[in-house]
């Protein structure tokens, strides 16, 4: 009994360090206008494009009562039991969002091959459903997992943060990954019936 | 192993020790158990402290980080602020049906207005997650200072269903706690002190609740709280004491096992004692314990078998000493029989003798006796009589009596001086007495037709003389020495005469000198005196009188001498002494058919004495000659030579004949009548000449007396003549 106390207190200090608890691993930079590229302006007319396709189904979803507004603007989360590393949530509209949004979601992936995902995100950051490419079956295998199952999770480090909660007609952020590769981060917010939903997040090279 | 009834020694031991050992191993179980529980339970809680006071440190690094981040400032991670979440319809309406506001309340969820709460969802999800790791641990969560709890363990923020008590128990997050120890743990600002609380949960079950505070920048934020329950340690403790007892209880099992074989092999030689003791009790005296240890009880078997060698030597001693006293009461039984086989016992004696009655006893001290008495016929007058005692009684006495009576007996037949026979018998008795015993004596010899006794003494106690008319008075006779003392002594002798009535009674000194208790004798006054008492009564309640008072005297002292009593009355016979015999004559003849010549002679002296004619004299001799030659012929199967005796007597008018032989038995007068009708060759030999006697004679008498055939014929003058 003594020894799980050990054992516990030991992995306790171990979460208290490792890299995953920390959210400034990298670089984060906010691209203002004046700095943007010709691909930045692409990729932010397909962003705008993507925002508006979602709201307009998310608005037509909402008239036809195929979800309730509760529904549809919860910001409750229920963890997936076992609970997975990091954790994935589901809540009500989930699957609506997987049905109705992932297939768009896909359509614009494949728009520019240097877009690296593109997805759509509440006011929290949650990612109901990511594209195919990132919604593989877990393998087990915690490294493969985190690259090919990134689903259901909620992306709340300072870039995600602020793509969510942008008010603003669109946010980019670059940010340098430890490996020197540099990725942009294009999110235009998604309004519901005038109401602030969430975000279409795009990243692409740069 | 036999461990039923608590009989055997081991057994009862190896029961008490195990007795004993359960309840110490129960009751240091059960403390132990208390210790034990006491120690792991502090031990728990200590390390649940240490838990919750890194919960808390992580919390407050998670939460300084979001500030630092900038993704909400220290403001807006201060602002308490909560806005109700509005749940789906479909949830609501599962509520609602079937509860009150006031429980609706309980369930209710709230966002933090900042929105805190859901990015907390995301991050400290995980770290509370990993307390739980330990099953102890019930729940691990951040609450803040209100009680409120923005990010549930993920095990009570499962999916809502609509269903109350489900939702309720399973989805506890981002609800306000108010109960008492939530109140509490928010009055808790210290952060010295980690908070423990206990209490119980609706299934009844104890929970420590154990907080520690949360700080953000050194302002207080909340608190880290962890629930544990102490039930799978009370199972554990439970299943510890279970276990402890059960092995206590096998191990005291072994080693009672162990005791109760130990002491059945220190108690075996008890066990083999007992075993022993118990066939010894039996009668086995052969029986030897084995010693087989050199304690105590080694000592007890050594001296038990000592114990029962001497039994057995003893017990042999005793069937040794039993079996030879046996043997000897048994010969003594068989010389007893002996003895009082070859005294006369039947009474009265001689029936066909009016003239005198004789009676006697004898009562052995022991077994047998050295008394003796004796009396017989000489002749036809002739009656001797004889009392003595040997010096000594028991078997050699007896041996010596028997002696005695026979001499007497043959001495007797020859001689009939009685001190003669006296000195005789003395002569045989003294010559050979190498043990130096010796006889008192009294013969007397009773002419049975005067009374006349001619007697001879020898050292016996004087006869009492009871007279008619006159008082009994003792004879007076000199003194003399006893037989067997003094070869060739003369015994003094002496005549009395007997009238009709009197009686001569003869005793030994067992009568005069029987004692009592206080040794007082009998004595011969009293022998007197009693006699004088019984001098009218018959005879034979004479004799049996003063037994009886001789036994009433002694009473209960043992006889200590034989007593012999013989008395003998004379009675007057008249006709007798009117008619008595004119002339007497006897003849004896051996068995040889020749002598019949010599006993015609002899009966026609006979007859010419008395004047017979020829004829009466030869029918005397053809019937003597007919019975005489009958007993020469048949009645002696040896070679030897016999004595025939013949007695002829004539009595007025009769004539008796008496013949005497010591042949086989044969009585004359058995012989059945012959048939006459049958032809001479057709009749059986013999039997004829029998018949012509038994004819002539007027009567004819047989008897078997002493081994002897004794044949009396008698015959009228005058038939006799009438033949003629």
């Amino acid at each position: 009994m003594f020894k799980a106390s050990v054992l516990l207190l030991i992995s306790c200090m171990l979460f208290l360090w490792s890299p995953s608890f920390s959210h400034a691993q990298v670089i984060r930079e906010i691209i203002l206008k004046e700095h943007q590229t010709r691909l930045d302006q692409e990729m932010l007319g397909i962003a705008q494009k993507m925002s508006h396709e979602c709201q307009k189904i998310l608005e037509a979803s909402l008239d036809h009562n195929i979800i309730s507004k509760e529904e549809l603007f919860t910001t409750l989360y229920f963890p997936e039991i076992p609970l997975n590393s990091p954790p994935t949530f589901v809540t009500f509209y989930t699957r609506y969002i997987e049905n109705f949004i992932r297939p768009i979601e896909n359509k614009y992936l494949k728009m520019n091959p240097k877009i690296v995902f593109a997805v759509l995100i509440d006011a929290n950051g949650y990612v109901s459903a990511h594209n195919t490419k990132y919604s593989q079956p877990r393998t087990g295998n915690p490294e493969l997992d985190l690259k090919q199952n990134r689903t259901r999770r909620i992306f709340n480090d300072l870039t995600g943060f602020s793509a969510a909660v942008n008010k603003n007609p669109y946010l980019l952020q670059i940010y340098s990954r430890d490996t020197g590769e540099i990725f942009a981060d294009l999110s235009v917010p998604v309004f519901v019936k005038g109401q602030h939903w969430g975000a279409v997040r795009i990243g692409y090279a740069r | 192993m036999k461990l039923m009834k608590p009989k055997h020694l081991a057994t009862k031991l190896s029961f008490a020790i195990f007795i004993t050992m359960a309840i110490g191993i129960i009751i240091a179980a059960v403390l132990l158990a208390f210790v034990v529980s006491y120690q792991a339970e502090k031990i728990i809680l200590q390390k649940v402290s240490a838990a919750t006071q890194i919960g808390s440190a992580c919390m407050e690094a998670s939460l300084t980080e979001i500030a630092d981040n900038g993704i909400y400032s220290l403001n807006e991670i201060f602002d308490f602020t909560l806005t109700k979440i509005t749940l789906p319809k479909a949830i609501q309406r599962g509520y609602s049906e079937h509860h009150t506001p006031q429980e609706l309340l309980t369930i209710q969820k709230y966002h933090y207005q900042t929105g805190l709460d859901s990015y907390l969802d995301n991050m400290i999800l995980e770290l509370e997650d990993q307390f739980l790791k330990d099953t102890e641990i019930l729940y691990a969560v951040l609450v803040d200072k209100n009680g409120y709890v923005p990010a549930h363990n993920s095990k009570y923020n499962l999916m809502l269903t609509g269903d109350y008590k489900k939702d309720l128990l399973y989805n506890r997050t981002k609800r306000i706690y108010t109960d008492p120890v939530a109140k509490k743990i928010s009055e808790n600002t210290n952060r010295k002190k980690v908070l423990k609380q206990v209490y119980k949960r609706d299934t009844g079950e104890l929970i420590w609740d154990i907080s520690y505070p949360v700080f953000v920048k050194g302002r207080y934020w909340g608190a880290f709280r962890m629930g544990v329950s102490l039930t799978q340690l009370t199972e554990f403790l439970l299943l510890i004491s279970l276990l402890l007892i059960g092995f206590m209880l096998l191990l005291f099992g072994i080693l009672v096992f162990l005791v109760y074989r130990i002491t059945k092999r220190m108690l075996k030689p008890l066990v083999d004692l007992q075993q022993g003791v118990t066939q010894i009790s039996s009668g086995n005296l052969s029986y030897q314990i084995p010693v087989q240890s050199e304690d105590e009880i080694g000592d007890v078997v050594l001296a038990f078998n000592q114990m029962t060698a001497d039994l057995r030597q003893h017990i042999d001693q005793l069937t040794t000493t039993t079996a030879a006293k046996e043997r000897m009461e048994s010969e003594l039984k068989i010389a007893h029989n002996i003895q009082m086989s070859i005294i006369p016992k039947l009474f009265p004696a001689y029936p066909e003798r009016p003239e005198f009655d004789v009676r006697a006893i004898l009562e052995p001290a022991r077994e047998v006796g050295g008394d003796l008495y004796d009396f017989f016929f000489i002749d036809d007058d002739h009656f001797c009589f004889v009392i003595g005692d040997v010096s000594d009684k028991g078997v050699p006495a007896s041996l010596l009596m028997a002696v005695t009576k026979t001499l007497i007996k043959r001495c007797a037949k020859e001689n009939s001086n009685p001190e003669i026979i006296l000195n005789i018998v003395n002569n045989e008795i003294a010559e050979s007495n190498d043990s130096c015993m010796f006889v008192t004596l009294f013969l007397g010899i009773l002419n049975v037709k005067t009374g006349e006794i001619h007697f001879a003494n020898a050292g016996h106690n004087p006869p009492v003389i009871l007279q008619q008319d006159k008082p009994a008075k003792i004879l007076e006779l000199q003194h003399s020495l006893p037989l067997g003392v003094a070869e060739n002594y003369s015994y003094p002798y002496g005549v009395i005469k007997l009238n009709p009535g009197d009686v001569i009674f003869l005793y030994t000194d067992g009568v005069t000198e029987a004692f009592n208790k206080n040794k007082d004798l009998f004595s011969m006054e009293k022998l007197v005196q009693t006699l004088e008492v019984l001098r009218t009564v018959f005879l034979k309640k004479m004799v049996f009188g003063v037994l009886d008072s001789v036994k009433e005297f002694a009473k209960d002292t043992p006889q200590s001498d034989d007593i012999t009593i013989l008395a003998l009355k004379y009675f007057q016979v008249e006709e007798r002494r009117d008619e008595p015999l004119k002339e007497t004559k006897t003849i004896t003849i051996t068995n040889k058919i020749e002598e019949i010549a010599h006993l015609a002679q002899s009966v026609e002296a006979f007859g010419k004495i008395n004047q017979f004619s020829a004829k009466v004299i030869s029918t005397l001799n053809l019937a003597l000659e007919e019975m005489v030659s009958n007993i020469i012929l048949y009645g002696f199967q040896d070679k030897k030579s016999h004595p025939i005796q013949i007695r002829l007597s004539y009595k007025g008018e009769q004539i008796i004949i008496e013949i005497k032989d010591d042949g086989i038995p044969f009585n004359p007068l058995d012989i059945p009548e012959p048939n006459t009708d049958q032809s001479l060759e057709e009749r059986p030999i013999g039997g004829l000449g029998i018949h012509l006697v038994r004819k002539m004679m007027d009567h004819m008498e047989y008897r078997r007396e002493l081994g002897k055939n004794r044949l009396v014929l008698k015959i009228n003058i005058t038939k006799a003549t009438f033949l003629d």
